[in-house]
């Protein structure tokens, strides 16, 4: 067991804030990232997204089943909602070697992935978003606020689904409304957190 | 203080599986089968071997064409020649997994009525859980002198990782109340209104959900709560 871990049950009675952390940022400015890796070579930042309509913030990785479930789902959003001003950006915490970044570029290659997926070794931005799952969805309004935190859609079959919350959230945001549904639990593997 | 220190949780498993090897006697003793285990005290239920083969001897006596070579050496039981199934084996134990849809799991914690249900809800595929089950296992030691509290894991997968699901729990030396939820995760999620698993949740001894965390801490920091450790 590692010493990070270690670390988290000594500091057990703070991680009682974790579990909820990612309400804290709904109807609040997003937090911001800077300089973040991405799969196509280049250093990515928040910045780039202000003239962005929507902004779709996915928390994912490589080696969760329940995150490759919704890739091909992340892929089909993207560019449908692309020429609608909406930027999909997925980013991964996680540092087990399956999900480090020359690992990430394998999979945003194979895959053919048609979006920013960032690295933050740090896992700061994890932390700050208060993402705890593999996929964990943000959706930021034109002005940068978050107004939806939870799971894409309403099954990790996707066949089966019924309930399109990031899109049904996003959608409200570009025609000027708030979400109706601004809030679901996320579903996926848990981010491990190393302090 | 000890973390992930590897433990034998003999006690609730060795009664579980004494209460699966009773169960298998005497499965087999009334489907006709005289397989006997000699770690166990003999059952009341069913006739006592001696008995059978008395019984044996009359109808043979009886038959017109009874000839003592007939029954000497009289045929070993099927069973006893047969070698006995993996499972029944110590070296190899088995763990009983209730497949349960939410109605099916619902029903399973009304039963258990009386009592508080403490229920560790994981999955094959959710590595942070089987990371942090060893932990939950402690706890269910911890308590197991608290006749007031029971200690049940949830796997949420499909049905065909039923023998996965098994074998986690074998490796894990965690023969107790297990179900095999096979939900989609999004709708567990949806269902409990948790961040998916890993989730420990508590059932107060009214049946109602009174609690749920994803953090193993919190799960420990509750219980100390409900019920202070008894050793």
């Amino acid at each position: 067991m590692s010493r990070a871990f270690r670390s988290l049950l000594s500091l057990g009675f703070l991680a009682v804030t974790n579990f909820v952390m990612a309400e804290a940022n709904l109807g609040s400015a997003a937090p911001t990232w800077k300089d973040l890796p991405g799969t196509d070579g280049k250093k990515h930042s928040s910045t780039e997204l202000k003239d962005k309509k929507a902004v779709v913030v996915a928390f994912t990785c490589n080696h969760c089943p329940v995150a490759v479930a919704y890739e091909d789902r992340f892929i089909a959003f993207a560019k449908e909602y692309a020429p609608k001003g909406v930027e999909f950006v997925a980013i991964n915490v996680s540092n087990i070697d399956d999900d480090k970044l020359p690992k990430m570029t394998e999979r945003a290659k194979e895959k053919g992935f048609n979006f920013p997926y960032l690295y933050d070794a740090s896992q700061k931005v994890g932390k700050d978003f208060g993402a705890e799952k593999t996929p964990h969805l943000f959706v930021l309004d034109g002005e940068g606020k978050v107004v939806f935190v939870g799971a894409f859609d309403d099954k990790m079959d996707a066949k089966k689904v019924s309930k399109h919350y990031v899109k049904d959230a996003v959608d409200a945001v570009l025609s000027g409304k708030e979400p109706e549904v601004n809030k679901t639990p996320a579903h996926g593997c848990g981010i491990q957190y190393e302090d | 203080m000890k973390f992930f220190a590897p433990r034998k949780h003999q006690s609730g498993a060795s009664s579980s599986m004494s209460l699966s090897a009773v169960l298998f006697v005497t499965l087999l003793v009334i489907s006709g089968c005289k397989k006997e285990e000699p770690n166990l005290p003999p059952t009341p239920v069913g006739p006592d071997p001696e008995v059978s083969k008395l019984m044996i001897g009359e109808k043979k006596a009886a038959d017109p064409d009874f000839k003592p070579n007939d029954i000497i050496p009289p045929p070993p039981p099927v069973a006893a020649t047969t070698p006995p199934p993996k499972s029944d084996s110590t070296s190899a134990p088995t763990v009983d997994v209730k497949e349960v849809d939410f109605a099916g799991f619902h029903k399973e914690i009304e039963g258990l009525k009386g009592k508080i249900v403490v229920i560790d809800c994981w999955a094959t595929w959710c590595s942070i859980c089987k990371e942090k089950f060893p932990k939950f296992l402690e706890l269910k030691d911890k308590y197991s002198a608290d006749a007031n509290i029971v200690f049940a894991n949830l796997a949420n997968d499909p049905a065909d990782k039923l023998s996965d699901v098994k074998e986690f729990l074998v490796k894990s030396n965690a023969s107790f109340l297990s179900f095999l939820l096979d939900e989609d995760p999004a709708d567990f999620a949806q269902h409990f209104q948790v961040n998916g698993v890993p989730a420990y949740l508590i059932y107060s001894a009214d049946g109602e959900l009174t609690f749920k965390t994803g953090k193993i801490e919190e799960l420990t920091a509750k219980l100390a709560e409900l019920s202070p450790p008894k050793n």
